[in-house]
C-alpha cells in the first residue's frame, strides 16, 4: 500500500455539518497548504456536482464544481508536483452541471445549464485562461433542459446532446453547432432519457447513446448520424429484460466506438462492455460478475497505447468504492481498487491523456481526485487485493423484536445539518413499541448522504448483521437531487433491497419520502420528481405488497394552522423533532397492524377420525399474534411446506385458511417427515413473515 | 322413518278417538235400561275385568333418547341423540295376570357430528330392529313390564372423510310402565329404561352402537285374532 504514491490529497470537502462557510475560509488556506481543501456548505448544493475531468494542454487534470457559495469553480490538479488549485469561473448563480470536453486542437470546451423556477437551458462556451469565452446559448426552449454532453467531429465542429423534460415527456435533442440542426432523436420512446452521450467516429458519424424506456425496464438506445440522415433508432439487446442504466463511451485508437453500462443481472448490478468495430457490434463483454454487491456508475476512456480503462462504483458490505479495470492486449485485468476511504464513493469519471489517468469522485460530501500513470496502475493491480466477501452467517431465525431503520440522514436523525441521531424517528419509535410490544429493539442504519444504489448494495450486509425480522425502508431523497439517476431507476432499487429482505425472510415496510424546502422543491423538474418517486414508492408497496408508510401525505397535509409541513423540517431536508416525532408515531400506527406470525405454532402426527374412519396427517395450530391491533385485518392464514430434507426456499403453499386456527394436512407420506411454516395475510393483501419452522412429529 | 312414525301415531290416535266415541255411545244407550250390567261390569269378578283390560295385540310408537356408551362416539356426535320407533307386540299367553308377548320394535336413530380435527361433518344412521319377549304384570292400574331381547343393527355413517354401513347383532334389556289414559279405554302411556349391546368392528375400530336408552311413548291395544 505504501507504494501507491498518489494518494488521495486532492480532495474538496464540503461539510455538510458546517454551517456557517466564513469560519471556514482559515480551514480553507489551511488545508489547501496540504493540499486538501475544506469547504463548509449544503449537502444539496453539493450534490449537483458534476466532476467531468479533463486533461488541459499543460497535462493537469481539470475539473469543474459548484461551491457552497453557488459559484463554479475550476479545480486543477497538477500530476508531478500533485498540487491543486481553485479558481472561480464566471458562469453565474443559475448555472449547473457544467460539463467540459477537449477538441481535437486541445482547445476546452463547456457546456451548462441554467436554471430558472420554470425551465432550465443549455449552454456552451470555452474555456481559456480561466475563463469563459464564446459562451452562447444553445437551446432556451419550453421544459427543462438538462445533462448536456459534448463531442467534436472529423473538423472540430462541436456537437452537443442533452435531455429535454416538458409535460412528463423526456426528449433527447442533439444540436449541431456549425449548422444549427437540431434534432429529436429518441420518439417514441420518451418516457424517459437520462445520461446521454455522444461520440464521434473515424467515419464523421456521429453516435449518441442513452439509458430510455420501451417496455419494461430501462435500456441503453442509441442512434447514429451517418452525416446525412439519422438512423433507425436502436437497442442494446440484452436477453432478459432487466434494468440497463449509465451508458458510458469512447472511440478507441483504432476507430472502435467502446460502450459500457450498468445492467441488473437478476441478483445485481454489473458493468458490461461492448464495441462496434465499424461493421458490427461485439458480443456483450462482463467486466464485472458477482453476486452480492452492485457494479454501477461505469466511466470509460483509452490511452494513446490502446489500453481501454473502465472506471465504476461498487457497492458491498462496507460501503461503496471506486474500482478501475484495464483492457490490455484483449484481456482484462483485475479490479483495481481506487477509492480508500470508507464511506460512499461514486459517481466516477475519468479522462485519460497519452499514460496518465484522470479520475474523479464524490465521496459523501466531498469530491476526490486522482492522477495515475498507468505503469502505476499496473503496478497497483499486482498489489491490489480482492475485498473479502461477505461472510454468511446461516440463521433461519430471525428476531422478533427487532427492527432496522434504512435509509439516508433522515433515518439516520439530521436536525439543522447536525447530527442528531437521539432525536431521530427511530429512538422515538423504539419507545412506542417498548411501550406497546414489550422491549424492543430499534437499529439505526441511516447513512447520511446515501443513495438507493448505496444503500442496496449494502442491505445484504446489514440485515445478515442484526438479523432482525422487521426493517423500515426510507430512501430516495438524495437520489432525486441527482439528475442523472432516473426515478425509474431509484425505485428499482428500492424494489431490489425490498426483495433482498423478503429473501432473507426480513419483513419490509417502506415510506414515501418527506417534501424538502430547498430551492430544488421551487423547481418544478425536481419536485415533479418527488411527486413521481412517491407514487411509484406507493405503487410499489402495493405491487408486491408490502406496508406502506406514506410520510409525504403526512408532512404535506400538515395544517396550515399548526404551521404547515414547512413547519416540520430543521433544515431544508431534515425534519423537526416535532417532524421525526410524527413519523414516529406514523411508522407505528402501521407497525402495530403488521401481519405479525401467529404464535404457538404446533404440528404434530394426529388422526381425524369419525366413528368408523381415521386419517392420519399433520396437525397443524396457532395462535393470533397479540401484537395485532386489529384483528379484523386478518384475512387469513397462509401455510407453506417442504419436506425435511429440502432446502428452505423450497417451502411451497400448502393452504390458505380462513376464519380457523388450524389446519390438517392429510396429504402426507406417513414415512416422510415435512416442516411447516405459517403467516399472517391482511386484508390488504399484506403477507408477514412466517412463524419459525416446525417439524411435524 | 319420521313420517312412518308420525302415521302411526295419528292412526293410533284416530283409532282410539273412534273407539272411544263408541264406548261412549254404548255407555250413554245402557244408562237406564241396562243397570245391573253396568253394576255387574263394575263389581263382578276380577279376572273378568281384567280380561277385558289387557287386549291380546299392541301396537306404540314411542321416542326417546339414546346415549351410545362407545367413549370414540362421545367425541364425535357431542350431545343427546333421540329415537324414534313403533312396535307390535301379540300376546303369547297368560297366566291370570301374568302376560307374555312377542314383541317387535322397528327403531330410527340419527346424529350429527363433527370429526375430531378437521371437524368434518359426519353423520351416523341407525335402523334397529328389536325382537324381544315381554312379560306384562296386569293389574287395572299401572301395568309394569319387562323385555328381553336381539337387536340386529343396520348402521351407516356418512362423511366427506369416509361413508360406511353395516349390520350387527345385539341384545337389549328393557323395563317400564304402561299407564291407563281413563279418557281413552284403548289407550296406554307408556314409559320405558332400555340396556343394549352392540359391538362391531371396521377398519380395526371396536365400536359398541349399544347404550342407554329410556324415552316414552303411547300404546293402543286392540284384540288381533
Amino acid at each position: 500500500m505504501n507504494d501507491w504514491k498518489l494518494r488521495d490529497k486532492y480532495d474538496i470537502r464540503l461539510d455538510s455539518e458546517m454551517n456557517g462557510y466564513r469560519n471556514k475560509v482559515l480551514i480553507l488556506i489551511i488545508l489547501s497548504l496540504t493540499l486538501t481543501l475544506k469547504i463548509s456548505g449544503k449537502a444539496s448544493i453539493l450534490r449537483d456536482l458534476t466532476a467531468e475531468p479533463t486533461f488541459n494542454h499543460r497535462g493537469d487534470l481539470i475539473y469543474f464544481y459548484r461551491n457552497i457559495d453557488d459559484k463554479i469553480r475550476l479545480e486543477t490538479l497538477k500530476f508531478q508536483t500533485e498540487e491543486s488549485s481553485t479558481k472561480t469561473i464566471p458562469l453565474g448563480e443559475k448555472a449547473f452541471s457544467p460539463v467540459i470536453k477537449k477538441d481535437r486542437k486541445g482547445q476546452i470546451w463547456v457546456a451548462w445549464e441554467e436554471w430558472e423556477y420554470d425551465h432550465s437551458r443549455i449552454y456552451l462556451g470555452r474555456l481559456e485562461e480561466d475563463k469563459i469565452i464564446h459562451s452562447r446559448l444553445i437551446w432556451g426552449g419550453e421544459g427543462f433542459n438538462l445533462s448536456p454532453y459534448l463531442s467534436f467531429d472529423m473538423d472540430d465542429n462541436p456537437w452537443i446532446v442533452w435531455v429535454n423534460y416538458k409535460d412528463s415527456q423526456y426528449k433527447v435533442f442533439v444540436h449541431e453547432i456549425i449548422k444549427k440542426n437540431t434534432w429529436v432523436i429518441n420518439s417514441p420512446f420518451v418516457s424517459s432519457a437520462f445520461t446521454p452521450q455522444i461520440t464521434t467516429d473515424l467515419n464523421n458519424h456521429v453516435w449518441v447513446f442513452w439509458s430510455g424506456k420501451d417496455k419494461g425496464e430501462e435500456e441503453i438506445f442509441y442512434r447514429v448520424f451517418d452525416k446525412y440522415n439519422w438512423l433507425p433508432l436502436s437497442k442494446i439487446a440484452r436477453e432478459k429484460k432487466l434494468p440497463q442504466i449509465n451508458p458510458s463511451i469512447t472511440l478507441d485508437q483504432k476507430g472502435f466506438i467502446w460502450l459500457t453500462w450498468s445492467g441488473y443481472d437478476g441478483k445485481d448490478y454489473e458493468i458490461y462492455c461492448k464495441f462496434w468495430n465499424g461493421g458490427k457490434w461485439s458480443r456483450i463483454i462482463n467486466i464485472t460478475n458477482n453476486h452480492q454487491r452492485d457494479d454501477v456508475y461505469p466511466s470509460i476512456s483509452v490511452t494513446s497505447n490502446n489500453i481501454l480503462i473502465v472506471a465504476w462504483t461498487q457497492s458491498g458490505k462496507e460501503g461503496s468504492h471506486i474500482y478501475i479495470k484495464f483492457l490490455e492486449n484483449d484481456s482484462w485485468s483485475e479490479k483495481i481498487k481506487i477509492s480508500y476511504s470508507r464511506g460512499q464513493n461514486i459517481f466516477p469519471r475519468i479522462d485519460v491523456k497519452e499514460e496518465k489517468i484522470g479520475i474523479t469522485w464524490q465521496f459523501q460530501n466531498e469530491i476526490k481526485a486522482k492522477i495515475i500513470s498507468f505503469y502505476q496502475l499496473k503496478e497497483r493491480e499486482l498489489l491490489d487485493e480482492s475485498p473479502s466477501e461477505t461472510h454468511i452467517i446461516y440463521n433461519p431465525y430471525l428476531n422478533e423484536d427487532k427492527y432496522i431503520g434504512f435509509g439516508d440522514s433522515i433515518t439516520y436523525g439530521y436536525i439543522h445539518y447536525k447530527k442528531a441521531p437521539e432525536k431521530g424517528y427511530l429512538p422515538r419509535l423504539e419507545i412506542l413499541l417498548d411501550q406497546n410490544f414489550g422491549d424492543t429493539e430499534v437499529v439505526n442504519e441511516g447513512k447520511p448522504g446515501e443513495i438507493t444504489q448505496n444503500g442496496l448494495g449494502r442491505i445484504r450486509s446489514v440485515i445478515r448483521t442484526h438479523l432482525a425480522r422487521y426493517l423500515l425502508l426510507m430512501e430516495g431523497t438524495n437520489d432525486v437531487a441527482f439528475k442523472r439517476i432516473s426515478v425509474d431507476t431509484i425505485v428499482f432499487n428500492l424494489e431490489q433491497m425490498v426483495k433482498r429482505c423478503i429473501e432473507f425472510g426480513v419483513f419490509p415496510a417502506i415510506a414515501t419520502i418527506i417534501p424538502r424546502n430547498d430551492w430544488k422543491w421551487h423547481s418544478k423538474f425536481f419536485r415533479d420528481r418527488i411527486f413521481y418517486l412517491n407514487e411509484k414508492i406507493r405503487e410499489l408497496a402495493s405491487n408486491f405488497p408490502i406496508p406502506l408508510v406514506d410520510h409525504f401525505n403526512l408532512f404535506y397535509y400538515y395544517p396550515e394552522e399548526k404551521g404547515g409541513w414547512e413547519s416540520l423540517l430543521s433544515d431544508y431536508n431534515h425534519p423537526s423533532e416535532e417532524g421525526y416525532q410524527l413519523m414516529a408515531e406514523e411508522w407505528f400506527e402501521e407497525i402495530k397492524n403488521f401481519p405479525f406470525p401467529p404464535i404457538d405454532f404446533q404440528v404434530k402426527r394426529a388422526y381425524d377420525e369419525i366413528l368408523f374412519y381415521k386419517e392420519l396427517g399433520n396437525d397443524i395450530s396457532w395462535e393470533d399474534n397479540p401484537k395485532i391491533h386489529d384483528r379484523n385485518r386478518i384475512e387469513a392464514y397462509i401455510i407453506y411446506r417442504k419436506k425435511i430434507e429440502e432446502a428452505n426456499d423450497q417451502f411451497k403453499i400448502l393452504q390458505i385458511v380462513y376464519d380457523k386456527l388450524n389446519y390438517f394436512d392429510k396429504d402426507i407420506v406417513p414415512s416422510a417427515q415435512c416442516m411447516y411454516v405459517v403467516s399472517t395475510l391482511r386484508t390488504d393483501e399484506v403477507e408477514g413473515p412466517c412463524t419459525e419452522p416446525k417439524q411435524d412429529h | 322413518m319420521r313420517h312412518l312414525f308420525k302415521l302411526l301415531a295419528l292412526l293410533i290416535l284416530f283409532f282410539s278417538f273412534v273407539e272411544g266415541l263408541t264406548a261412549y255411545s254404548e255407555h250413554q244407550s245402557l244408562a237406564g235400561t241396562k243397570q245391573i250390567h253396568h253394576q255387574r261390569w263394575l263389581t263382578s269378578k276380577h279376572e273378568e275385568v281384567i280380561f277385558e283390560k289387557t287386549k291380546n295385540t299392541y301396537i306404540e310408537i314411542f321416542t326417546g333418547v339414546y346415549n351410545i356408551r362407545d367413549d370414540r362416539f362421545k367425541q364425535i356426535y357431542k350431545g343427546l341423540g333421540f329415537i324414534y320407533g313403533f312396535g307390535l307386540s301379540k300376546k303369547l299367553f297368560n297366566l291370570n295376570q301374568h302376560n307374555f308377548y312377542l314383541s317387535l320394535d322397528f327403531k330410527f336413530y340419527s346424529k350429527k357430528g363433527k370429526s375430531t380435527i378437521t371437524e368434518q361433518d359426519t353423520k351416523l344412521i341407525l335402523k334397529p330392529i328389536s325382537l324381544g319377549g315381554t312379560y306384562m304384570f296386569v293389574t287395572d292400574g299401572i301395568i309394569p313390564f319387562a323385555d328381553i331381547g336381539v337387536d340386529y343393527y343396520p348402521y351407516e355413517e356418512k362423511s366427506i372423510l369416509h361413508s360406511t354401513s353395516g349390520t350387527v347383532w345385539g341384545f337389549h334389556l328393557k323395563g317400564g310402565i304402561l299407564i291407563p289414559l281413563n279418557i281413552l279405554r284403548s289407550l296406554k302411556g307408556k314409559i320405558y329404561f332400555r340396556y343394549s349391546e352392540a359391538e362391531t368392528v371396521e377398519n380395526d375400530f371396536e365400536v359398541n352402537l349399544g347404550g342407554i336408552e329410556y324415552g316414552i311413548g303411547i300404546v293402543y291395544e286392540f284384540n288381533l285374532f
